[in-house]
């Protein structure tokens, strides 16, 4: 169980993690995901005791870090693949560890095994690849047999069978009663492995859900229409109080709101022709991208290179159509994760279309 | 299936944790989703069922991932040991390289500058120096070794790293510092009192009779012990220095100039403040340590001047342990 309350960290003037309280509970994944630069290392930091928080705290198993009696026997972590001495042999690594906190030796055999580098245990872990460091840094934060364990972007630059192994040993561990909190910056890879999120935004909580919710409540229904009468569909469909932006190139609408046989029906009530008329869902990724599309650290320059959530149009001035009032990809309503930044960063697409 | 590396927790053994273990797959094919929506859904749910790369491939590359044990029991250890804490420490110190390049440029450097001196020195005085002084010259040259090997200590673990993972396998940062400079000191100690000892006794059996006269026990306790003890101080200092600025080359070159300059430069500056710098900078204290003692003219004897070494490593390992306690890591 990690509690995190009202956690912060500043840098200078940079508010790296801004007043984060969330739960990681046992028994589940818990993924915990942003952007690159949203804080979720610097989170990790905290709950190790590697960094200070400015104000808030963190406690693990019901204590600060620093105060657990044995760390590795409660706490595993896999903070970055290269937090160790390159000229020193993988098993010395281990070994150097598991005498800190009184586990045997023979613990260190056991988990070279568990993570299969039995064979270079010998070898100075300078020349290991990035796989083969990631499943060292692996073997180090399972050496206690502890019930926590944490794992920061522990896909990142692995091949598919490294990462599908991963996948596997952490739902395992999970289904063991562990607690498994592990970051990304991908959707697509909690999809596989998270039961519960946290998601952050510039440190702060966007979403604290399981992973069912989230994708009930995020994944809703969008209709794409093609029309060679758009301008008078659209009226009509904002009269009813449905959302209209373009999608694609093709001239095609994006209808949230109005069902597909409702779209239908209007259509054909006024006449109107359409060309196509197809339910679709938003993908997670694309959910994902909309709620912290405000949030993102860096973003490219060119709107509307980007996934489809980036921001693409705004529904105003280009294409002469739509409400002028319309925002272009505003969360659904009823979701209150709206950053203040919100604002500035709508903006930014009209004051580029018009400049 | 068929694939040799089985996926077991894809049969999750724990009946009652199969609900929240795999909750995603069951609810993503219970969405009224069209195949094509989710993406990348099907792909990755997917790929745990089937043979990642085709046949025979990664035949042993990764183990397979063992079952679930059934549930996890948090048990109750004791709390932390120094000891413990000492034993992680000599591990590290002696499975590193640079460790043993360190010592052994050490010994050489003691060592070899007795033998050398020995071959070569046919200097006539009229009152020889004791043996033991002219074979403890390469001391002065071999605290350079000693200084990098106490930055390396720590420094090493920031630029590695490695730090990370100490701090986090052992939280209370004082205690590792405090393991650290028992490792590191009593190491260094040792070895230094080894090779100065041998570097004695080879000076002493080369060495000309005209050039030195035999040294007295006193002298030899005071010459060995004593420079043994100096290496060690240096190296603690220097310890210090690298927690402090936590990079190598920058300690490195800090704790040289510190060693160095004083007594070089020290001489031009004016009155008495450049008398001052000279006789209380540790190249002062060493030779202090080493030299005949009719023939210091410092203001500081030779064990009272050692003490005074302590201070300065007791000194940077504070300023250290505040650093280290306040500081991210």
């Amino acid at each position: 169980m990690i509690e995190a309350q009202g956690l912060t960290k500043r840098y200078g003037t940079k508010l790296a993690v801004d007043q984060l309280s969330f739960q990681v509970r046992p028994g589940t994944v818990t993924g915990f995901l942003g952007p690159n630069g949203a804080g979720k290392s610097t989170t990790m930091r905290m709950i190790l005791g590697l960094d200070a928080p400015t104000a808030g705290h963190v406690l693990v198993n019901g204590r600060p870090y620093q105060h657990l009696s044995a760390p590795l026997r409660e706490v595993g972590a896999l903070l970055d693949a290269k937090a160790m001495h390159g000229g020193r042999s993988a098993y010395h690594h281990l070994l150097c560890l598991a005498q800190s906190n009184g586990l045997p030796s023979r613990r260190v055999d056991e988990v070279l095994q568990l993570v299969g580098i039995t064979a270079v245990a010998k070898k100075r872990t300078r020349g290991f690849s990035l796989g083969m460091g990631q499943r060292l840094g692996i073997a180090s934060a399972l050496l206690g047999d502890p019930g926590i364990l944490m794992f920061d972007e522990p896909v990142n630059g692995l091949d598919p069978e490294g990462i599908l192994w991963i996948r596997n040993l952490m739902k395992a561990l999970a289904a063991e009663g562990r607690t498994v909190f592990v970051s990304s910056h991908l959707m697509s890879e909690m999809e596989v492995t998270a039961d519960h999120l946290i998601v952050i935004g510039q440190g702060r909580l966007i979403a604290d859900t399981s992973m069912r919710d989230f994708i009930e409540h995020n994944s809703q229904a969008y209709t794409v229409v093609k029309s060679p009468q758009a301008d008078k569909l659209v009226k009509l469909l904002t009269a009813k109080g449905g959302q209209v932006t373009p999608e694609g190139t093709e001239g095609a609408l994006r209808v949230t709101g109005p069902a597909p046989a409702a779209i239908g029906d209007m259509a054909a009530e006024h006449g109107i022709a359409l060309h196509e008329l197809s339910p679709r869902f938003a993908s997670l990724e694309e959910v994902y991208m909309r709620l912290t599309q405000h949030s993102v650290e860096y973003r490219a320059g060119m709107p509307g290179a980007g996934m489809p959530g980036a921001a693409p149009h705004n529904g105003g001035a280009p294409q002469g159509w739509g409400p002028p009032q319309q925002q272009g990809w505003a969360p659904p309503p009823g979701q209150p994760q709206l950053t203040p930044q919100a604002p500035s960063a709508q903006q930014a697409p009209i004051q580029r279309s018009e400049g | 299936m068929a694939n040799p590396t089985p996926q077991p927790p894809q049969q999750p053994q724990p009946p009652q944790h199969q609900p929240s273990a795999m909750p995603q797959v069951p609810q993503m094919a219970q969405q009224p989703v069209p195949a094509g929506a989710y993406a990348g859904g099907p792909a990755f749910g997917g790929a745990p069922q089937g043979p990642p790369h085709g046949n025979g491939h990664g035949n042993g590359h990764y183990p397979p991932v063992p079952a679930p044990q059934g549930q996890y029991r948090h048990e109750h250890t004791g709390s932390l040991h120094f000891t413990r804490m000492l034993q992680s420490e000599w591990t590290k110190i002696r499975t590193v390289r640079s460790t043993m390049w360190s010592l052994i440029i050490m010994v050489v450097l003691i060592v070899g500058m007795a033998a050398l001196l020995g071959g070569t020195v046919t200097n006539e005085d009229e009152s020889p120096d004791p043996s033991v002084s002219l074979s403890l010259i390469g001391v002065m040259i071999a605290q350079i070794a000693a200084a990098s090997l106490g930055v390396l200590t720590i420094s090493a673990e920031y630029t590695t790293g490695m730090i990370r993972s100490t701090l986090t396998a052992y939280p209370r940062r004082l205690t590792v510092l405090a393991a650290k400079t028992v490792v590191f000191g009593v190491l260094m100690f040792a070895v230094g009192l080894v090779a100065c000892y041998l570097a004695y006794l080879i000076g002493d059996s080369m060495f000309p009779s005209d050039v030195v006269r035999d040294s007295t026990n006193k002298e030899v306790v005071k010459g060995v012990v004593g420079s043994a003890t100096y290496l060690a101080l240096i190296g603690l200092f220097s310890l210090g220095i690298g927690t402090m600025l936590r990079h190598s080359a920058g300690a490195i070159t800090t704790v040289l100039g510190i060693m160095l300059v004083p007594s070089i430069f020290g001489g031009f500056i004016p009155g008495k403040a450049g008398e001052w710098v000279v006789n209380y900078s540790p190249m002062t204290l060493l030779i202090n340590m080493v030299a005949p003692a009719g023939e210091i003219d410092s203001a500081l004897n030779a064990w009272p001047g050692m003490l005074l070494m302590a201070g300065y490593a007791a000194a940077a390992l504070v300023g250290a342990a505040a650093l280290l306690k306040s500081r991210d890591v």
